[in-house]
């Protein structure tokens, strides 16, 4: 144990004291929301820079009123169809609008002529300038005011209260639930994969430097397999804290500076928001009511319960393969297997758990131990019932340690063996010889 | 305590398959002394020393180590340097040095303290904040004997030490050999290079497809091997008797040189006499066979 601890401290260390460490994990939280409002800034920036497109238009049902927009400039001809396409033809009109006599309606024989494939963007634009006044058409001959119809549009919010057993009710949104869920899984998918081949290469790394062969002379090989694991596992987990400790310093940073500009009375009184009186609470507050009913312990208990299994599981088949290979080139062919499960609970976090938490794929999803500590995680946000959540959690442990098993038998050979070629039935041989 | 044995090993059998790489090897090394662990390539000797150092274990037999059956406390008492070596290149050689230390069971500010006058008797006090790829080569291989025998082990493994050494480097590391040796520790040498089984080891073993073929002192292996031939330098003439033949002669006016072999059964006091009957002997000197000669003979007889 105590071996196991020095090598887990090596890695940790030789790690977190790399200032490429140092530099993401502090930038990571700072750069990306700035992609995102950078991406943001430049899509408004090309739209407003933009010139305006010129679009030919010739309207032979003469039923329809263009007005310019900042984006487009309707111009009209009076030319004949064949005139007027020629026109187009030689000029550099955007598109050419084409309506014939009996398109008053909209149909048929509205066509769109253009040099180039639209965007979706832009034809929808178009066509929706032609709908409003179709529609607005066929109210007044229906004698309907436009008014009138828009306040008939239902407009109905959606409160949404989770009902404990206790009779504690709960403003909740599970969207939001979902998000921080997914966002985590997200985290454990990110973790897995980086840190994950990071065991792997420092395996490799060890093997071909030949520095295996004195240290497996002090310790065991199924030491040294777990010392890293675990090492570098404390190192996501560590990155993750740091992330999380940057988080509520910059939340807090803000709370304490947006009160200043919001009015006095708004400001944030969370004391009172989960008792009784709900309804007293402004409309506006909604949000954080939701945000403090989200069960933060649980889920945060069940992240790190996920992690570090996850990991453990992942990182343990990740180390036999580098202790079976000798080159990362070699590493491929075994890793493609490994990341499938991964990228299945993924995609599957976004294609059965949002659509349908309950159906059979996501039940499946979050027990199957491959797949679990992301699918799970994403499953929480619509309340899993504690037999599941159990089951889930127990085949987890059970096939890490099964894995870890498997891996450790794997690596006490492979780790030794050089210069052979390492297939899957070689490392059945290895795990079931003696 | 002065005969005691340092490693015992008993009827040892390791098998890969069906290949037998040892096939009930008995190796004792006695405490204090440099010891030749000798043998052609694929003879086993690799084997042997990864058994020794618990990276393989035996299909059978036992080894002891001072009397003790070998197990994992056994670490902070063999220090191993492996044929091929190597460090972590990006760590530091103070960190580097410290964990091995560390995992073999030193406190940190014990490994620290011997790491520091480690590298201080090496003529490296400077080198503990060095990555160890900016390390030249020499340097590299220094560092690497220094974590063998940071934790002052009493029994020493090295595994063809001299390889890659530049001959003032492979100087340095035969006299801290040496040192270590006159410190009480004794130390099983590997190696190809029979001038310095010569010169350094005091025993021998020596393996042969996977079997003990020879093992004792050298000075006795030696003695054992002599074909009772003798250098003789001589004024006068010589003429082959029935105690010994003529191998070679150069006759002189001065001084002449001869070897000569002595027959079955004579002893050296009879040649002598024999000799002295014959002409005036100014030198008298038995040829000896040198380690070379004893390794390929001995090789091919059992080949």
């Amino acid at each position: 144990m105590k071996k196991i601890l020095i090598i887990l401290k090596k890695e940790f260390l030789g790690r977190v004291k790399k200032r490429s460490f140092i530099i993401s994990t502090l930038l990571l939280p700072i750069l990306m929301p700035a992609f995102f409002i950078l991406i943001g800034y430049l899509s408004v920036k090309e739209s407003e820079s933009q010139k305006p497109k010129h679009i030919l238009v010739l309207d032979q049902s003469n039923s329809f009123r263009f007005d310019n927009t900042p984006r487009y400039i309707y111009e009209k001809t009076l030319d004949d169809f064949e005139d007027a396409k020629q026109l187009f033809i030689n000029s550099d009109y955007f598109t050419f609008l084409y309506i014939p006599e009996s398109g008053a309606e909209g149909n048929p024989g509205v066509t769109l002529f253009s040099k180039t494939h639209l965007s979706i963007n832009e034809t929808s634009e178009i066509k929706s300038v032609l709908e409003t006044q179709v529609r607005e058409k066929k109210l007044k001959a229906q004698n309907i005011d436009s008014a009138v119809l828009a306040s008939l549009q239902p407009n109905i919010k959606l409160t949404e209260r989770t009902l404990s057993e206790k009779g504690d009710e709960k403003l909740s949104n599970s969207t939001i639930t979902f998000g921080i869920g997914y966002a985590l899984s997200m985290l454990i998918y990110m973790f897995v994969m980086i840190y994950g081949s990071q065991v792997m290469q420092s395996v490799i790394e060890e093997k071909t430097s030949k520095v295996v062969e004195i240290i497996v002379s002090i310790v065991k090989p199924v030491q040294l397999m777990m010392g890293k694991v675990l090492g570098i596992a404390s190192v996501g987990l560590f990155q993750f804290i740091l992330w999380v400790i940057l988080f509520v310093v910059f939340s807090f940073a803000i709370m304490s500076y947006l009160p200043q500009m919001m009015d006095g009375n708004t400001a944030m009184n969370t004391s009172h928001i989960q008792g009784t009186d709900l309804s007293q609470v402004p409309e506006g507050m909604d949000w954080i009511q939701v945000l403090v009913g989200i069960p933060y312990a649980k889920i945060f208990v069940l992240f790190l319960f996920y992690f570090f299994f996850g990991f453990l599981l992942y990182g343990a088949m990740f180390a036999a393969v580098g202790a079976a290979v000798e080159t990362p080139q070699e590493a491929q062919q075994f890793v493609l297997p490994i990341t499938i499960p991964m990228l299945v609970s993924i995609i599957g976090a976004m294609g059965f758990v949002l659509q349908n938490p309950s159906g059979s794929v996501s039940f499946w999803l979050s027990i199957i131990p491959f797949t679990s500590p992301i699918s799970m995680m994403t499953r929480i946000a619509f309340d899993v019932s504690w037999w599941e959540l159990l089951l889930s959690m127990f085949l987890l442990v059970i096939t890490t340690l099964f894995m870890l098993w498997v891996a450790g038998r794997v690596f006490r050979i492979g780790i030794m063996t050089q210069g052979a070629k390492v297939g899957y039935k070689t490392m059945f041989k290895w795990v079931m010889q003696g | 305590m002065e005969n005691s044995l340092i490693l015992d090993a008993r009827a040892i059998t390791k098998k890969y398959g069906n290949f037998t790489a040892l096939d009930k090897v008995d190796i004792q090394v006695p405490s204090g002394i440099i010891f030749g662990l000798l043998g052609p390539n694929g003879a086993g000797k690799s084997t042997f020393i990864r058994i020794v150092n618990r990276i393989l274990m035996p299909d059978g037999g036992q080894i002891l180590i001072k009397g003790e059956p070998l197990s994992e406390k056994h670490v902070l008492n063999i220090g191993y340097l492996p044929e091929e070596r190597g460090l972590y290149k990006k760590m530091k050689v103070g960190e580097q040095l410290m964990y091995f230390s560390t995992l073999r069971g030193l406190s940190p500010s014990e490994a620290k303290r011997k790491a520091k006058e480690k590298l201080n008797d090496f003529g490296a006090k400077d080198w503990w904040d060095k990555k160890v790829e900016d390390l030249s080569k020499g340097m590299v291989q220094k560092v690497q004997f220094i974590a063998t025998v940071l934790h002052e082990p009493d029994l020493i493994i090295l595994d063809e030490p001299f390889s890659g050494f530049d001959p003032l480097n492979a100087d340095l590391i035969k006299n801290e050999i040496l040192k270590l040796r006159d410190k009480g520790a004794s130390i099983i040498l590997s190696t190809h290079r029979m001038e310095s089984v010569e010169e350094l080891c005091e025993s021998i073993v020596l393996i042969n497809s996977s079997k003990v073929i020879l093992q004792g002192k050298t000075s006795e292996i030696k003695h054992r091997f002599r074909n009772h031939s003798f250098t003789i330098k001589y004024k006068g003439s010589i003429l082959a008797d029935n105690s010994f033949d003529i191998i070679e002669n150069k006759e002189t006016s001065e001084i002449s040189t001869a070897i000569i072999k002595a027959k079955d059964g004579v002893s050296n006091k009879e040649l002598i006499q024999k000799l002295s009957s014959q002409l005036e002997l100014m030198e008298f000197s038995e040829e000896l066979p040198d380690m070379n000669q004893i390794f390929i003979r001995s090789v091919k007889e059992n080949t």
